[in-house]
């Protein structure tokens, strides 16, 4: 029998070697003239982004399988034999290292190189490759391609790295996909350390490349099926392109330039700059030479385009939003709601509530807590590299650190700094090689104090961080599973609805999954607009304040109406919502009909609603209360009525409601003047009527974590919401919603 | 001039709004009656997969299904009566050897809503079963009933600071 570990390097190797060979062909029919250690460098990343490209149209006409991903990768290997790509390179090598660099070097790399290689074949349990980078990963992989995911706006966001895991996932599984991460993070410090010697800075692309390589929040991201790494390794390679461009001028890399910017976008929406950057610095520079600039900039777009729209055109034509789960306010969508949008937005930029800014400093350097990850006490000095101003190429690395750094105002976790991080390890580099003796012994500080069991000395014990060397996980002499079992807890959780609810089924969830190691169909409560509302009819027979114990009463002189509208005129924090919409002619409450029409503005979706009869649902606007939101009804022909009763919720005290009626024709009159509010009772029997709107859902399994909102009342009440107990491990129960009582 | 059509026509392509569809009502979710099953009964064994709704405080988790659930000094079980007339209340706990070693004999006082119902002293470990008429006037049906037990002495471990009480086996009121 092949050991596991043997298809684990198989699965990535094959995956980079694919896109070594792709990115070579790429280089040498467009005759772009680069140094032998550039073209193999250069050739993976550019590879990287065609056989993305690749991978993304076979999940597009369901090829997604992994015959067809070994028939793909073996025909571009051969391709690449019978070109030459694999025989010696005519290609000048770059400068020679100086002996004490190159040993420096080597000796730091090789050491790192074994820990991270360790740690990326071990089982893969990062927090956010096993729920969602390679959940979806595995979901593609069984679904034989993209299907139409509406509930996990994760699943909204580019992917393009997560497209090669997806290669190397089918042969190797979720370890396969972190060594190809691993790959990249390798190759990052080879492309700073190429790109200095390039330019005549050897000594300071030693030390960039040893404070990028040993920084430890590279070291947990870059050997995990995340993507922070590979998107860094790729915005540099557009750079260091873009600077040769700048002193070559040759036109042919445009091409590369444009792809690479594209990929940028694909692999991670915030590294999508890239493309203005990108697009800003050719343009500038054609400018100032006086040189044409359209036809360069059109090549350019194409490039970028060709590897960017196909992921916008997805999401355009799936969830209704090209840039979803962003900018819904502009496209709006049933599938990812603004308010959550904003709620999502503000907690990036807050993360772990600092207490103040001065928090994060220490925290990026030292503690790597609050932000996720710590780049290592040696970035305390970062602002030395300020110094490097003073040089032409010092201000062009600061620049574009500054310019990849600004997603960093919008998410302030430690990963979000990496895109930059290439750039200000390269100029505080610079500043330190002016100094004879420094920069070794930077290097070396930084090596040592990054080290797992040199880090744990003085981060904190919540720092993300490597933790261990776990060669005989990685080699899986250590048995999978036992490790897994050990040290992941959402693991566990995972087998557990992987044993207990049967195949096809969906669980709803308030807290996260590691879907990555389920095949059942998670919802999580806040990652759509759908899993949203089936959130909202649990918290209806949950807490009072979400069911209706409020109505609105409009009275008015009996008339025949055929239109009913509701206008909200105020501006506010509160939503609107309306749980029931009931018109009476005296007593009477006219009986609903199928010709009517119902319409509202925001969140049209929902409207039904508002008329299903049931009070734990609700039509919501699910954003802030403006002027001119409104809730209108068509009968379909006109009926006496003299009364109209709005039964809601108390959370939205901000609303002001102006109700208005029409009948075949004429006018809108305004019907609200005598409007009666009162309380009601709370009714009982909510919980088990949410469980109902659930079932009514196909959802039929509900998980539930120890911290759960809904936990404790599960528990005591489980006859009232009509579930029973299937398991628990750890805390964690997962109930089984019964069927209603006939 | 072309020019400015262009951008004339693009800004009025930014100032279309879609109109929002119309929708028919959907199925009627039939009207709550206003009631609802009583959450609990009257009667609890510890390896009930509905065991935990019964329990106020005072009883630490157990294995799934375990026959009986270490308690620490006073757990608070709930119940529901459908009536209250006639009915007595019972506990089957047992004292365990390893604690009694510690603790000695214990008394373990039962209070119904914090008002007393009786006591009992053990002076050996082992299964033990306390049972006592309950005055009507001291239960209700119409909301949960609450009932404790504290024990005077506990058993409290030298690892975690655990205090253990008894372990509990079954509780609840019959008539």
């Amino acid at each position: 029998m092949i050991p596991k570990a043997v298809y684990i390097l198989f699965g990535a190797s094959f995956t980079l070697a694919s896109a070594y060979v792709l990115g070579r062909l790429l280089l040498e029919r467009l005759r772009i003239r680069l140094y032998r250690e550039e073209e193999w460098l250069f050739g993976l990343v550019c590879g990287a982004s065609l056989l993305h490209l690749l991978v993304f149209l076979l999940c597009s006409v369901q090829l997604a399988r992994k015959g067809v991903f070994f028939s793909v990768g073996a025909a571009i290997l051969a391709t690449g034999w019978a070109k030459g790509v694999f025989g010696p390179s005519r290609a000048p090598g770059l400068p020679p290292l100086g002996r004490l660099w190159k040993w420096l070097f080597t000796a730091i790399y090789l050491a790192y190189a074994v820990l991270y290689l360790s740690n990326a074949m071990a089982p893969e349990m990062s927090p956010d490759g096993s729920s969602y980078h390679l959940g979806l990963v595995a979901r593609y992989l069984r679904e034989h391609g993209f299907s139409c995911i509406t509930t996990n706006m994760y699943a909204n966001l580019t992917q393009g790295v997560e497209m090669l895991y997806l290669f190397a996932f089918a042969f190797g599984r979720h370890s396969a996909a972190a060594v190809v991460h691993f790959g990249f993070t390798m190759a990052l410090p080879l492309l700073i350390l190429t790109h200095a010697r390039r330019f005549g800075l050897a000594a300071a692309g030693v030390g960039a490349a040893v404070l990028m390589l040993c920084a430890p929040v590279v070291g947990i991201d870059g050997t995990t099926a995340y993507n922070d790494v590979a998107v860094t390794a790729v915005v540099f390679s557009l750079y260091c392109l873009l600077e040769i461009w700048r002193e070559e001028r040759q036109s042919a890399l445009i091409v590369p330039v444009g792809l690479l910017a594209g990929f940028c976008y694909a692999g991670k929406y915030t590294a999508g700059l890239a493309i203005p950057f990108a697009a800003g610095f050719l343009l500038w520079r054609l400018w100032r030479a006086r040189q044409p600039w359209l036809k360069p900039l059109l090549v350019f777009a194409a490039c970028a385009a060709v590897m960017a729209v196909p992921w916008a055109a997805k999401n355009w034509i799936i969830v209704g939003n090209p840039l979803s789960p962003f900018f819904n306010r502009y496209f709006p969508n049933p599938n990812v709601h603004i308010s959550f949008e904003q709620e999502y937005v503000e907690r990036m930029r807050h993360y772990g509530d600092p207490k103040s800014y001065w928090d994060i400093p220490m925290d990026l350097t030292v503690h790597g807590a609050m932000l996720s990850g710590t780049l290592g006490p040696v970035f305390v000095l970062l602002p030395l590299a300020l110094l490097a101003l003073r040089r032409p190429r010092g201000r062009r690395l600061l620049a574009a650190g500054a310019f990849f750094a600004l997603p960093y105002l919008n998410n302030i976790g430690t990963r979000f700094l990496l895109p930059s991080l290439p750039f200000f390890s390269l100029a505080l580099a610079m500043v330190f090689a002016r100094s004879r003796g420094v920069l070794p012994v930077v290097m070396a500080a930084h090596a040592i104090l990054s080290w797992p069991h040199v880090l744990k000395l003085y981060s904190s014990q919540y720092a993300w961080r490597l933790e261990r060397i776990p060669v005989a996980a990685a080699l899986r002499i250590q048995k999978e599973e036992k490790y897994l079992t050990d040290f992941s807890y959402g693991y566990v959780v995972a087998r557990m609805i992987e044993d207990f609810v049967p195949k096809g089924e969906k669980v709803f969830t308030f807290g996260g999954v590691a879907e990555a190691y389920t095949t059942r169909d998670i919802l999580t409560a806040y990652q759509a607009g759908f899993n949203n509302n089936l959130g909202e009819f649990v918290w209806a027979g949950l807490f009072p304040d979400s069911a209706p114990t409020h109505q609105l009463t409009y009275t008015f002189r009996e008339r025949p109406l055929r239109h009913l509208k509701l206008v909200q005129n105020n501006s506010g924090t509160d939503q609107w919502s309306i749980s029931e919409w009931r018109m009476y002619k005296g007593e009477k409450e006219l009986p609903r009909s199928p010709e009517w029409r119902l319409r509202a503005w925001p969140n049209p979706w929902d409207a039904e609603l508002a008329f299903d009869n049931s009070l734990v649902t609700r039509w919501r606007s699910w954003e802030a209360i403006k002027p001119g939101m409104f809730f209108e009804v068509d009968l379909g022909g006109e009926r006496l009525m003299n009364s109209v009763r709005l039964e809601i919720t108390k959370d939205q005290y901000q609303a002001a409601l102006k109700l208005y009626g029409r009948g075949e024709r004429g006018d809108w009159t305004l019907l609200s003047g005598a409007m009666k509010e009162s309380d009601v009772p709370l009714m009982k029997g909510l919980r088990r009527a949410a469980m109902e709107e659930l079932r009514a859902r196909g959802v039929r399994y509900l998980l539930v974590a120890p911290d759960d909102p809904a936990g404790q009342d599960y528990m005591a009440n489980a006859a009232l919401w009509g579930i029973g107990l299937l398991a628990e491990r750890g805390g964690t129960r997962l109930y089984r919603i019964n069927e209603a009582a006939p | 001039m072309f020019r400015l059509l262009i951008i004339a026509a693009l800004l009025c392509l930014g100032a279309c709004a879609p109109e929002p569809e119309w929708y028919a009502p959907p199925m009627q979710r039939a009207t709550l009656r206003g009631v609802e099953p009583r959450p609990v009964g009257s009667v609890v064994s510890m390896d009930s997969p509905l065991a935990d709704a019964y329990i106020v405080s005072g009883v630490l988790k157990g294995d799934p299904l375990s026959r009986w659930r270490w308690t620490s000094q006073r757990p608070e079980l709930r119940f529901y009566l459908t009536e209250t007339k006639g009915l007595k209340f019972f506990m089957d706990f047992v004292l365990a050897e390893a604690t009694f070693q510690f603790t000695g004999p214990v008394t373990v006082r039962f209070s119904i809503g914090g008002k007393p119902l009786g006591s009992a002293h053990y002076g050996k470990p082992g299964e033990q079963h306390y049972e006592v008429e309950v005055p009507g006037n001291l239960l209700t049906a119409s909301e949960p009933v609450k009932v404790a037990a504290e024990v005077d002495k506990v058993y409290v471990s030298p690892q975690d600071g655990a205090k253990l009480g008894f372990l509990l086996v079954r509780a609840g009121f019959e008539q």
